[in-house]
């Protein structure tokens, strides 16, 4: 078996995901992890799978005619040269950041967090567009040679030379 | 000392509801042993009867191996037929389960409670619990009705995200 990546956009209507994980099942396809929100409203889907690598070629053309069908980009490509270490990193911190939206914000943190060598696992953003309010959730993975005290001094740095609030925490949820 | 094997999805064990005790039998004191033995060998500090595969309505909770600061901490508190009287200040916390070790979810959980439970001299407790602990009571007596924390998966988009 084989890793696979997809991502895909198109006009949101119900149906989309169906229509894509059919031509996998049907090339016996084994999904893994799978993201799909809808961006700005545009459908986004994000898909990892496994397959036989002699299936590849079917799965490419039926995703082909499915994207034609229903007007969705879909893009296919093995796994393989993506795969890392660093990209096994489970986060240790959660950040929060708002402030009234002004250009520069993600850019700025970002910048800071991969100064640091932080590694950012998840991150969403959000416009609060009546209140003018740029919010992000990130949780991210600080390595070892990092203290957090440091971490957070310099993050908050940055927050503040953007106007912006920034809290960080431990991500430890607890085992029951 | 009698530590046994923490049972994990899918095994059907851990959706059934599980029985009051009626009343305090040799088993049941073992079951109090084992429960605690086995909490104390496990990465995690709360355990629930139907997580070592019996289902009994018996819970260990202790804060003290949490690692983590807690607003109230009553030690190892093991309890049968333990019972939320009342809650309030729901928040929202990631948690884990050692009964379903490859995932976190964000749950929404009163931060303080009145439960209460009966202790193995028969004994019914009242405890005023806040905190971590407060959310394990929630947690471990969730398993005792066979409900997991992913039944009750919050999404963080609803709390901090205006939906499009
Ligand atoms: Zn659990």
């Amino acid at each position: 078996m084989k890793k696979y990546l997809i991502n895909a956009f198109g006009r949101d209507r119900p149906g989309l995901v169906a229509a894509i994980t059919r031509c996998l099942y049907e090339n016996q396809a084994n999904l893994g992890d799978l993201q799909m929100t809808r961006l700005g409203g545009v459908f986004a889907l994000l898909l990892e799978f496994y397959l036989p690598p002699e299936n590849e070629a079917g799965v490419s053309s039926a995703l082909e005619a499915v994207g034609e069908h229903q007007s969705l980009e879909i893009n296919l490509v093995p796994a393989a040269p993506y795969q890392s270490d660093r990209g096994k990193e489970k986060p240790n911190h959660i950040i929060t950041l708002y402030g009234a939206d002004k250009p520069g914000i993600v850019y700025e943190l970002t910048r800071t967090l991969g100064q640091l060598d932080v590694n950012i696992v998840n991150l969403e953003t959000r416009l609060a567009e009546e209140e003018e309010l740029y919010l992000m959730v990130l949780e991210v993975h600080r390595p070892d040679e990092l203290s957090p005290e440091k971490m957070t001094e310099q993050l908050k740095k940055t927050a503040g030379q953007i106007d912006t609030h920034l809290e960080i925490r431990p991500f430890d949820p607890p085992e029951l | 000392m009698a530590v046994r094997e923490i049972i994990t999805l899918p095994d059907p064990i851990l959706k059934q509801p599980a029985e009051p005790v009626e009343e305090i039998t040799p088993k049941i004191k073992q079951l109090f042993t084992n429960l605690s033995d086995t909490t104390d060998a496990s990465p995690g500090f709360a355990l629930a009867a139907p997580q070592i595969g019996v289902l009994k309505r018996v819970i260990c909770v202790d804060v003290d191996q949490a690692k983590r600061d807690s607003p109230t901490n009553h030690g190892k508190v093991i309890l049968y037929n333990p019972q939320v009287e009342e809650g309030k200040d729901p928040v929202i916390n990631r948690e884990g389960c050692l009964s379903i070790p490859s995932y976190t979810g964000d749950v929404r959980r009163f931060q303080e409670i009145e439960v209460s439970g009966y202790n193995l001299e028969g004994e019914k407790l009242t405890l005023n619990s806040q905190g971590w602990e407060a959310v394990a009571f929630q947690h471990e007596i969730d398993h005792l009705d066979g409900i997991l924390f992913l039944d009750r998966i919050t999404s963080i988009e609803d709390d901090l995200f205006h939906r499009k």
